[in-house]
């Protein structure tokens, strides 16, 4: 039997980065909001054993249960998809704090050249330059008009980095390329390390621009505009797949949570599943959302004035289309919205230089730890002549080197016995690598939709993922892997490996990259989004979807400064909306 | 407002003795935790790197394998990485251990791997192909000849576990046809290399009808032995932080440890690959050992 209970005012699904915001946002407010996290509570203490490279890394600690759900997957869709039975290419989270927890905390801005990255690609280059069946979007909202959201999620988490472009003017040091900031960062950048020096130098050489990437891991100790305190980053090696023990990382937990209980007006359930939104498609409304408490097996229905679906990417976009919300994107004909423009990072262009007479204490660092170049990200640099668009962020992290997951060895060292062995000691400490951080833009046949025959515990289909590299791919990565050779070269590494093309198909089974995007788009216009500007849905108007699922295309950055920015957006729909009931944009 | 009473006073140095009681997470000193109150790098009595000795392989300790499986597996992960000159290896780590536990733990029973039907390759209307026929008998998917692309991952309807005892049994199939020996731990060094090198390169023909190919259970054993190596002692593997030492890792700064005051300086720390007193004394010129009074 379904147990109802009495009504809130907004029903998170999730209390991650976007329902903790969202809750916190309105619980300040003075709204009654109630989270439903299908894992378990969280807190800073829960990691001070967290050193534990086997149980976080490797046995995926903080990550979903794949018994009990999953996605499947195939490269086109002439295959039949098969279930991801075990976890590779990217690692969804679950419990408090979501995916805000294991990430490494490197929080960029996207350009402003993204948000209208249609219409600006038109106005450069001409239509011909989008391949036909490339589905590009501008977002239905400009850099400017995000600008102070993003600077409310720095301020909320406390991002370190430095700035290169203050209200117009140029910062020394600072990524010249990022569009222009209202203020600076609240805390001073990260240290610099002789890893990361060698990297800057090299890049200054060659006439790039390095700057210290922003991060999410503290450089001091701050006290955020909510009165909530988090610690200073101790680079002791083990953030991203981790919790971190210090509160060092900003995170949902160390953050937006906390403030949210603060105000008496907010609960976390945990172990509550969402199997489905109650959505009166006459009404254009959802009612809320039905639960399943894992723990007793008892189903709720929790009512709400506003739904605000705050899972992860892959999960928002399995709830609208179980919930019947919004029409299928069909891949045959291009019609329909959910699922649609499901979009990835691509990682293929890299370059390692093994350096036989130098060492690094590469064990310490932090998760965002990292200096980068942007001169070969965005529209950056002139496109006229290849043929592809956007780019990607040039990176070295120092992410603290754990000693089961890195062994480095040369091409043509054999993977096992003891030449193995020796070779991987030897270069352990004196092994450097760099990557493109390459952005993936919206294909026809990369999408998302349900699967006919596989099915989670509930017995409720599974998302089911098609997805493969396309030529804006592969080019991409032609053309920017040989850059990155030249650094690592300059950077003086005895044997330089560079890897200048992306070959085969996509596989989901090396880690890549839990960057996945898109699938319930935002837009200007219902006919080809799923969301407008505030991540309000088209169909249900007291429907909230934030998240990466928002992104018309992944860019050249990691996807949470926006998700942040994005979620704070939604808050300030949301309470416009319980003010005055409608569609806040009209199309 | 929330935070005028932090959870932790960050600028204390927090007492990392009351840290490890209560949640032992000083992982370096995972082998031998010292004495209550009381840490003296001297006290920590490790086998110097170079006289370390294989492990017994002795059923008292397996709590999955068969002696007789142990002794193959504890053979195989020794050739993939082995004892030499450079020093020991998975003999001296006690890498089956590891694996044996990890066989006996959740992730070995693959109780967090999605595990239902159908598979690729199978029939799920074949009810000796398929646990759940009826409920998969009505797709239209010519399951059992479906052959999963390499992209897909891990299609079989195995667990680690059920993987291992399949890919032993299949092993000690071929040692018997190929080599007039009964067991893979009977064969020499080479002999053995050559099987590694032929399950690698995926040309072990006893492995068909196994359920599972030969490269696909290289490389399972190929990652277990890895994490043997390297994880923390706690898991039965690295016995005396032979990999770490090895590999010059100082373990972990521990449970609220720091690198902050070291990681800007452009030192490179040489830790001695050679006894652990060294190394000891190292992990607390790096700050971590030296306030466990």
């Amino acid at each position: 039997m379904v147990q109802q209970l009495d009504p809130v005012d907004v029903v998170t699904v999730g209390a991650g980065w976007t329902g903790g915001i969202i809750a916190k946002e309105l619980a300040q407010n003075d709204y009654q909001v109630v989270s439903l996290e299908r894992g378990g509570e969280r807190e800073t203490e829960n990691f001070f054993t967290v050193h534990d490279e086997l149980g976080y890394a490797l046995r995926y600690k903080l990550m979903q249960d794949l018994s009990k759900e999953t996605i499947t997957f195939r490269n086109t869709p002439e295959e039949t998809a098969l279930p991801m039975r075990r976890y590779g290419a990217f690692l969804p989270g679950t419990g408090e704090g979501g995916a805000g927890v294991h990430w490494n905390g490197v929080t960029w801005r996207f350009l402003p050249y993204d948000f209208q990255i249609r219409s600006r690609t038109i106005d450069r280059y001409g239509e011909g330059k989008i391949p036909d069946d490339m589905q590009l979007q501008d977002w239905g909202i400009t850099y400017e008009e995000l600008e102070p959201y993003y600077s409310t999620f720095e301020r909320t988490a406390g991002i370190a980095g430095q700035a290169g472009n203050i209200q117009g003017e140029t910062q020394d040091g600072g990524n010249p390329y990022e569009g222009p900031r209202a203020d600076d960062y609240p805390l001073p950048p990260m240290q610099q390390t002789p890893a990361l020096e060698r990297f800057a130098d090299a890049a200054s050489g060659l006439d790039y621009n390095p700057f210290m990437q922003p991060s999410a891991n503290l450089t001091e100790q701050y006290t955020n505009p909510d009165g909530v305190q988090q610690g200073q980053c101790q680079y002791c090696g083990y953030c991203e797949r981790f919790g971190c023990e210090w509160g060092a990382k900003a995170s949902p937990i160390t953050t937006v949570l906390p403030a949210a209980r603060e105000t008496g007006n907010y609960e976390l359930r945990t172990h509550a599943d969402v199997i489905e939104l109650l959505y009166e498609g006459s009404e254009g409304r959802v009612n809320g959302v039905r639960y399943v408490d894992r723990e007793t097996g008892d189903v709720y229905e929790q009512r709400a004035e506003v739904v605000a679906l705050t899972a992860y990417v892959l999960n928002n976009v399995r709830l609208l289309l179980v919930s019947d919300i919004g029409e299928p994107y069909d891949p045959e004909t291009g019609e329909g919205v959910v699922g649609k423009n499901y979009c990835y990072q691509n990682f293929g262009a890299n370059a390692t230089g093994f350096f036989d007479d130098e060492a690094w204490n590469l064990y310490m660092g932090a998760g965002a730890l990292g200096t980068a170049i942007d001169d070969f990200n965005g529209d950056n640099f002139d496109h006229s002549d290849v043929d592809f668009i956007h780019g990607g962020n040039v990176s070295i992290s120092q992410t603290g080197a754990r000693p089961i997951a890195n062994n480095p060895v040369p091409e043509g060292t054999p993977a096992w016995g003891s030449e193995f062995k020796r070779q991987s000691v030897e270069n352990y400490h004196s092994t450097l690598g760099i990557s493109a951080q390459g952005s993936v833009m919206p294909f026809r046949t990369n999408y998302l939709d349900l699967d006919p025959n596989y099915t989670d515990d509930y017995g409720r289909p599974l998302l089911r993922m098609t997805f493969d590299w396309n030529e804006q791919d592969r080019n991409l990565v032609e053309y920017i892997g040989p850059y990155l050779e030249e650094i690592v070269q300059e950077m003086g590494a005895d044997t330089v490996e560079a890897t200048t093309s992306l070959e085969g198909s996509f596989d989901i089974t090396p880690y890549q990259s839990t960057h996945n995007t898109g699938g319930a788009i935002m837009g200007a216009d219902p006919a080809d989004s799923v969301v407008n500007s505030y991540l309000q849905n088209w169909d249900a108007e007291n429907l909230f979807v934030p998240g990466a699922s928002a992104f018309p295309h992944n860019s050249g950055y990691n996807p949470t400064g926006t998700v942040g920015a994005l979620a704070f957006r939604a808050a300030e729909g949301i309470q416009e909306y319980l003010n005055d009931p409608r569609q806040l944009v009209s199309p | 407002m929330v935070g005028d009473e932090p959870l932790f006073d960050f600028t204390r140095d927090v007492s990392r003795r009351t840290v490890m009681r209560a949640g032992g997470g000083l992982a370096v000193f995972g082998i031998a935790a010292p004495a209550e109150g009381s840490f003296v790098p001297e006290d920590f009595d490790v086998t110097p790197l170079q006289e370390m000795e294989e492990v017994d392989v002795e059923p008292e300790g397996l709590q999955y394998f068969t002696i007789q499986q142990a002794r193959v597996v504890h053979d195989l992960t020794g050739r993939i990485y082995p004892s030499d000159d450079m020093g020991p290896g998975a003999p001296e780590a006690g890498v089956v251990y590891f694996v044996d536990h990890q066989l006996n733990s959740a992730w070995g029973r693959g109780e967090n791997w999605y595990m239902h039907g159908p598979f690729a390759g199978r029939d799920p209307t074949d009810p000796f192909q398929s646990d759940d026929a009826a409920a998969q008998a009505d797709t239209d998917v010519p399951w059992g000849e479906t052959t999963p692309a390499q992209t897909q991952g891990w299609q079989y309807p195995l667990a680690p576990n059920e993987a291992y005892d399949r890919g032993i049994a299949a092993i000690e199939e071929h040692v018997q046809s190929a080599y007039d020996a009964a067991s893979f731990a009977d064969l020499e060094d080479e002999q053995q290399d050559e099987i590694v090198a032929a399950l690698e390169a995926d040309e072990v023909d006893t492995f068909e009808g196994t359920g599972i190919s030969a490269g696909d259970f290289f490389a399972l054993v190929y990652q277990n032995t890895l994490e043997g190596m390297f994880s923390d002692p706690m898991y039965g593997g690295n016995r005396e932080m032979v990999g770490w030492r090895l590999k010059g890792f100082p373990g972990t700064p521990g449970a609220l440890g720091s690198y902050r005051d070291l990681i800007g300086d452009g030192e490179y720390i040489e830790l001695q690959e050679g006894d652990y007193r060294e190394l000891a004394d190292d992990v607390a010129s790096l700050g971590i050992g030296d306030d466990n009074e």
